[in-house]
């Protein structure tokens, strides 16, 4: 028999998962088929977004042809999916194809959604699509003296640290027009501190107020008045602003509410360490798309990827010992052009200062940063290729 | 203490800043004088919720210590503060 595996999403979860289930069961050609389901196949290397913004990396350079990142025998279907009859296993799109499955792959991601916050405005920037961070790098060329304030629209979103980085890059940034001092860089928190995450906020925190970038904590964004240029908090408080940079509010896909598969908030509800969909048969999420409680990030993907790859493996040849995921997340987290953190972390240990051999993963290092360089050059074809 | 909790969120097994955005949810859902009870095992949540409601204007009512290593939050809604427009 031969197992039909259909994977929604064709970005980073997408891609990685189908090879690495194409790898996992190569020698068992007979036993699978994979299709993939997406509407544009236009695979974005999404990291690349905070070096678009200020102009020191064109957007060309990180949107690939998905179709030619997935194995070669995979079939490929250009459209979005509408609904999931998980009774009957069958997936239904908008042209009217109808895809019967015996494994269902979620790894759609999260899409932004600025239509969920009533005070969005064209206005208001962002860095979060190749558009939005080239529209901001020219609001930033001609930006001479004035007040930014970055802050959130809503959590979660895709790489937390995204916004604190933006923050110490753009004081970077203006030190190297010169004009620094012109300019008041403040980043509002939604929590109680810079980052989520104790040990990296013990860096990050005095590294930003060292830099001379204010900050305000518990600011969630509740409205924004664009004639004044304020934007006040559910909390009460208020913050004026000459460019405002939100991180939009993401969403999940339609369909998964649609398909009664969603939590309450949107995402779908997925066994943590199986990576199985909660309450559904031969249903698996990862990525972005999931309500695991950890970063909405591509290395959360890139980690889960041989997880689900292996579990669908052994539930096809009947081998009841399921793999766990342990929650590993690795990524690069920049505090200037030439320097960056490396936070290492899973759901039982957090960030920690040093790894093994006495690597320094907590201090600003140029080797995190030329790791981060050469990582984005081999990005699509060794990691979304699933060889490594 | 007698109230009568409104909303119940259970927030066990989410990690900051899960609870606190679960909370920032369940408060807007609310009428003022309303309680919203935020179950949550997150040991950071003991130290950052009762810091949001001081901000934010809600009264705490107590904390209770349950048997799985969670705790419950009872908080009152408050008046939504002024803003000088």
């Amino acid at each position: 028999m031969t197992h039909q595996i259909v994977i929604i999403g064709a970005g980073t979860a997408g891609t990685i998962v189908a090879n690495k289930i194409h790898r996992k069961m190569k020698k068992l050609k007979e036993l699978f088929a994979i299709t993939v389901i997406d509407p544009t196949f236009k695979h974005v290397y999404q990291p690349g977004f905070l070096f678009t913004m200020f102009g020191r990396d064109k957007t060309g350079n990180m949107i690939k042809d998905g179709k030619t990142l997935l194995p070669k025998d995979s079939k490929t279907i250009e459209a979005v999916v509408t609904k999931i009859d998980t009774e009957k296993k069958i997936i239904y799109t908008n042209i009217e194809k109808v895809i019967e499955y015996d494994f269902v792959v979620l790894a759609s991601g999260a899409r932004i959604a600025v239509e969920r916050a009533e005070w969005w405005d064209h206005s208001i920037h962002h860095f979060y699509s190749p558009d939005a961070a080239e529209e901001l790098y020219e609001k930033l060329k001609s930006f001479q003296s004035g007040k930014i304030l970055v802050a959130i629209g809503d959590i979660p979103f895709k790489c937390p640290p995204a916004p604190v980085e933006a923050s110490l890059l753009l004081d970077h940034y203006f030190r190297q027009r010169g004009i620094r001092d012109q300019v008041t860089i403040k980043y509002a928190s939604p929590l109680h501190m810079c980052f989520s995450i104790e040990s990296v906020n013990t860096v990050v925190e005095p590294l930003l107020l060292k830099r001379g970038i204010e900050l305000e904590t518990f600011f969630n964004v509740d409205e924004v008045d664009l004639e004044k240029k304020i934007v006040y908090s559910l909390e009460g408080t208020e913050e004026n602003y000459d460019l405002l940079i939100v991180v939009p509010p993401h969403a999940t896909h339609q369909y998964i509410i649609d398909s009664n598969i969603s939590n309450g908030a949107g995402w779908v509800p997925t066994d943590k360490e199986t990576l199985e969909v909660i309450g559904q048969e031969n249903m698996f999420a990862l990525g972005d798309v999931t309500d695991i409680p950890t970063s909405k990030a591509g290395s959360t993907a890139h980690y889960q990827a041989p997880i689900v790859a292996a579990n669908i493996y052994a539930k096809i040849v009947g081998d009841k010992n399921l793999k766990k995921y342990d929650g590993h997340v690795q990524c690069f987290f920049l505090t200037e052009f030439g320097k960056s953190l490396f936070l290492n972390f899973n759901y039982k240990a957090p960030p920690q200062a040093t790894g093994l051999s006495g690597w320094i993963f907590l201090r600003p290092r140029r080797s995190w940063y030329w790791f981060k360089q050469v990582f984005k050059t081999f990005y699509f074809s060794l990691i979304a290729k699933g060889k490594i | 203490m007698t109230y009568v909790i409104t909303k119940s969120i259970d927030a066990i097994g989410a990690y900051c800043p899960g609870p606190l955005m679960e909370l920032i949810r369940a408060i807007k859902t609310v009428e003022v004088g309303e309680v919203v009870e935020l179950i949550s095992s997150d040991k950071g949540s003991t130290a950052e919720l009762p810091k949001w409601c001081e901000k934010a204007g809600h009264e705490l009512l107590e904390v209770v210590n349950l048997d799985n290593n969670a705790q419950s939050f009872r908080i009152k809604k408050g008046e939504k503060k002024v803003r000088k427009k």
